[in-house]
């Protein structure tokens, strides 16, 4: 650590000082604060204005242990030279010997105290030996002089980060960043930025520095890559990045390229799977993942990391496959493993589903919500399996965990329901119904057996409500109809149809049930039935139960013609079904055609005879 | 994990020896040839004078199941999964997608072990196609979206090795196919060449879930146009072989004595070749054989299938067989899968007998009748008579 921050520091000071060189910066006796007791003569002053020129050049070339010695020559020729003994401090440091650099600088800035590099030198070796309070003095003094410095700036966020301050870095470098179009200031701050694990700041400053400087980017990238390449985190960030700025291909030769330097550091060919995926190359994808899965047959990170990310990309099929590695893995993770559960039972593999989250519901020691969760999935998935009295007992225990959760109830009645126990349905949601605010499906299911246990009026008020907070449920109109007709007001279940009928005109066999509502009434509704009739018969010509419920109403009104004339269209429509010719049988004998009627109760007989499910659709 | 074992010639010529009587076998020798060819699927042994040809209906195993499928629940053309057809020839086995395993071996290059997530991440493809009973007189056929892994690509990946001409395929469930014969995996041999076809897959999805147990979770063979027998369940082994190979199990299980055409030539009865590919058929779905009408407009409907190239036009008859009329194909055909067909029919009163016959591109049609030559039990598709009684 202090070996990277002394690194850091060589390459400041070789920019300082090679600043200070290109801008003719004074910092020797001229500048100096106090003067030498005894001024070197004309002669002394003339070589030592010769060893610092070999001195600055020697640095610049890196030759800093040259340089050292030709900045002593000077030093002891002109004891008071300021720029000679800065000149020594920036090359001892680059030396790593930090005490005597120290030393050199301490003695620079007492020959020229106000000197804001000299300062800044000081304020950043003091920052790497942990000197904070000098340090943030010395840059204090010098922001007062340069407020809008760069380096001073960085300085700052040097000792922020030393204090372990990271908002008031993070703040510090998005100031200098919005100050600056300087690009390799920015490249400095990605860095740091890498360094703080400031992910999103990083890639600001990458997406910066593209437009700018590609070089600079490039290598801020490599930087950020080679520090943080095993960060979920950073990788989805960077290639969110490159995905809102339509450059996933470039994310691809990213990853490909970081991939082949760097063959065994998994994650960059993570980041290639990622980047394929986002840009629609699932072939790609699955070809990098069978190659990672040759050189990682399981791994308890990289798996369920990248599960996650399929599972969120909607790609069921790798997600499992990748839960499964984790798994092999020998992970023990409840999240993983319940994830896997899921996608097994999704994908129809009830068995597998059932076994996955068994070994969480019966792990004790986990907490009931991911025992509760387990108990579901297991429930859930018997009950596909066609295994209701398992689904029971385990749905019962995921109720037993988390009596405050809904879907456990909702499912454990559904299994009744499929068990035709609507009874018991009607139970479990009842006891449920207290112990949290029920959802929409909750109130429908709810009124549903309410309904199926003929407690009517309750299943209004339940389906009232429920239609009256969601008006969209359109699934609630129909058995509200119901318990209105059921509970002795007819009138109010044809206006909830009616209801239905504004919101959906289109919902299927809705005119045809609205016409049977009002034939249930009696005279007073054949007109109104007969319109509804008319209303079906436009959008569904061929259903022949328009026509059926059609002869129903004119025999009632005693127009035998159009009856029979109707009746004979349902059956030319559908021709075997026994109800259609019991009908006619009545209309005939109506009519006194006994004959005929009789001959239509044989071809009833005949038909139900053979008791044939409906196969006349030809879909 | 068992071994494969490759048998030598005379090896494989002592296993048939068991199965068949001294006078059965001196015909064999007599008519030569032998197991290599048979298994190409070409014409091949010689006369055997047999009583009662084996067949897989003749199995002792009393675990296998037969699941009929049916064509009401057929939505467009795919049947559901939970309405699919199965039959099995030994008990199901208890498979799950964590262990699973799937092992290639023989004549490769470098064998392979691939988990289920392997599968996965393979390439896939999607096709829609026919899975027909070899024995099927009615409802053990069924139609399905199947995905799964070309098994061109895994061999590819495992390397064939030269002389490679026949795969092995071997399933989880195991048992006793015939009596005296030792319990043994189920498996089958393919020729290659049918392998290497892009059609043929490693499926471990049906219409878009993952296989049900019973129809081969987590993975089968599947290979579209062929009769089912050869579309292993419960895979869990593929051994490429070579001309003379002979896997142990496969004959001493007796499965080489299933799935042959036996006839009768000449007062002779003889295997001639082995059952493979699915012979072009339709089937009536409705009306049902037996169902009472009442007189009136009705539409006939059902489905056409081939295992080689596409149906060409159904024909239909309710008069039985005296006359035909063309029934209407519902979409286009496409190879492998089954094709909607319906026919509008004003159905008088009287008992009608209705026909359905199919025909392929190459001209083929569905026979009427069965060929009488035919002894065994298999590729039973004659047109089947739906008697209706209208009033």
């Amino acid at each position: 650590m202090f070996s990277n921050r002394l690194s850091s520091t060589y390459r400041l000071s070789k920019l300082v000082l090679l600043l200070m060189v290109c801008c003719g910066v004074e910092v020797h006796g001229r500048t100096a604060q106090r003067p030498s007791p005894q001024p070197p003569s004309a002669q002394a002053m003339a070589s030592a204005a010769e060893f610092l020129k070999q001195a600055e050049e020697e640095f610049q070339k890196a030759d800093f242990s040259a340089a050292a010695g030709h900045f002593r020559q000077v030093i002891r020729l002109v004891p008071h030279d300021a720029r000679a003994r800065f000149g020594l401090g920036l090359s001892l440091a680059s030396l790593g010997k930090h005490e005597e650099a120290y030393e050199a600088l301490l003695q620079a800035h007492r020959l020229s105290s106000a000197n804001p590099e000299i300062l800044l030198a000081l304020a950043q070796m003091e920052t790497s030996l942990g000197k904070l309070n000098l340090a943030r003095q010395r840059l204090a003094i010098v922001q007062k002089v340069r407020p809008n410095d760069q380096r001073t700036g960085l300085l700052m966020v040097q000792t922020y980060l030393a204090e372990n301050r990271t908002q008031a870095a993070l703040a510090k470098i998005q100031s200098l960043s919005r100050a600056s179009q300087d690009s390799r200031l920015h490249s400095q701050l990605a860095s740091l930025l890498v360094k703080m694990g400031a992910w999103r700041e990083v890639i600001a400053e990458y997406e910066w520095l593209e437009q700018q400087s590609p070089k600079e980017a490039e290598t801020a990238i490599a930087q950020a890559l080679y520090v943080a390449g095993d960060s979920w985190e950073f990788r989805e960030t960077l290639l969110n990045s490159f995905g809102a700025r339509r450059r996933m291909p470039a994310a691809i030769e990213l990853f490909q390229r970081f991939s082949r330097q760097n063959p065994d550091n998994p994650y960059f060919q993570v980041g290639l799977i990622q980047a394929s995926v986002m840009n629609g190359d699932f072939e790609v994808a699955k070809e990098e993942l069978r190659s990672l899965s040759r050189r990682l047959p399981s791994d308890s990170r990289i798996y369920p990391e990248l599960g996650q990310f399929f599972f969120t990309w909607k790609l069921e099929d790798l997600a499992l496959s990748q839960f499964l590695r984790a798994h092999r893995s020998g992970l023990q993770d409840p999240k993983v493993t319940l994830q896997l559960a899921g996608l097994q039972g999704r994908g129809g593999a009830y068995s597998d589903a059932i076994q996955t989250a068994l070994r969480i519901e019966q792990q004790t020691q986990l907490g009931s919500q991911v025992r509760s969760a387990a108990a579901l999935l297991v429930g859930t998935s018997y009950m596909s399996a066609g295994q209701e009295k398992r689904a029971i007992e385990h749905l019962d225990l995921a109720i037993q965990l988390m009596p405050d959760q809904e879907n456990n109830y909702l499912a454990l009645s559904q299994v009744h329901e499929v068990l035709r126990d609507t009874k018991s349905a009607l139970d479990v949601l009842k006891r449920g119904r207290s112990k949290f605010t029920p959802s929409p499906d909750y109130l429908l299911s709810l009124g549903n057996n309410l309904l199926a246990n003929q407690e009517y009026e309750d299943a209004v008020i339940v389906l009232e409500d429920l239609l009256q907070k969601h008006p969209d449920q359109s699934k609630a109109y129909l058995p509200l109809a119901q318990a209105y007709r059921l509970s002795d007001q007819p009138r109010l279940g044809i206006e909830t149809m009616r209801r239905l009928y504004e919101r959906q005109p289109d919902f299927p066999m809705l005119a045809i049930m609205l016409a049977q509502s009002l034939i249930d009434e009696g005279a007073s509704g054949y007109e109104l039935a007969l319109e509804e009739l008319n209303r079906a018969e436009k959008a569904t010509p061929a259903d022949a139960d328009i026509y059926f419920l059609r002869s129903k109403v004119f025999l009632s009104m005693g127009r035998l013609d159009e009856s029979e004339a109707q009746l004979r269209r349902a059956i030319e429509l559908r021709p075997s079904s026994p109800g259609f010719h019991y009908q006619l049988a009545l209309v005939y004998q109506r009519m006194g055609k006994e004959v005929l009627a009789l001959h239509e109760i044989e071809k009833k007989n005949h038909l139900e005879r053979t008791l044939i499910p409906d196969l006349t659709r030809s879909n | 994990m068992p071994t494969w074992v490759v048998h030598s010639h005379s090896m494989r010529l002592l296993d048939i020896r068991a199965e068949l009587s001294r006078r059965r076998w001196l015909s064999l020798l007599a008519g030569i040839l032998l197991p290599a060819r048979w298994f190409h699927g070409e014409p091949v042994i010689g006369a055997v004078q047999s009583a009662k040809p084996p067949s897989a209906v003749d199995t002792v195993d009393v675990n296998r199941a037969a699941v009929s499928t049916s064509f009401e629940s057929v939505e467009k053309t795919i049947t559901p999964a939970d309405q699919f057809f199965a039959r099995s020839h030994h008990e199901e086995p208890k498979l799950s997608m964590a262990d699973w395993k799937l092992r290639i071996e023989g004549r490769v290059e470098t064998p392979q072990d691939l988990t289920f997530s392997d599968l996965i991440e393979s390439p896939t493809r999607t096709l829609e196609a026919v899975l027909e009973c070899a024995g099927n007189r009615g409802f053990l056929v069924s139609n399905g979206r199947w995905e799964g892994v070309s098994l061109a690509y895994l061999l590819k990946r495992a390397g064939l090795n030269s002389g490679a001409s026949q795969l092995l395929f071997e399933g989880s469930d195991e048992g006793r196919l015939m009596e005296g014969r030792p319990s043994c995996a189920y498996a089958r041999l393919v020729p290659l060449t049918k392998c290497l076809s892009s059609e043929s897959i490693v499926a471990f999805k049906l219409n878009g879930h993952f296989l049900p147990p019973r129809n081969g979770f987590p993975a089968r063979a599947f290979l579209p146009g062929w009769y089912g027998m050869d579309s292993v369940k419960w895979l869990r082994r593929i051994v490429v072989l070579g001309d003379l190979d002979q896997p142990e199990t496969f004959y001493s299980s007796g499965m080489h004595l299933l799935y042959n055409r036996w006839v009768r030539e000449g007062g002779q009865e003889r295997i001639t070749s082995r059952v493979s590919e699915i012979l072009v058929r339709s089937v009536i779905a409705f009306p049902g054989n037996g169902t009472n009408l009442a007189a009136g407009r009705y539409v006939v409907w059902g489905f056409a299938w081939t295992g080689k190239g596409l149906v060409q036009a159904v024909e239909i008859s309710t008069d039985g067989g005296t006359n035909w009329k063309s029934a209407e194909l519902k979409s286009s055909p496409v190879p492998f899968a089954w094709v909607r067909w319906t026919f509008d029919w004003v159905a008088e009163p009287g008992s009608h007998v209705l026909l359905a016959r199919a025909r392929e591109e190459s001209g083929t049609s569905q026979p009427i009748t069965r060929d009488p030559s035919r002894l065994d039990g298999y590729e039973c598709n004659w047109s089947e008579p739906t008697k209706c009684a209208v009033v």
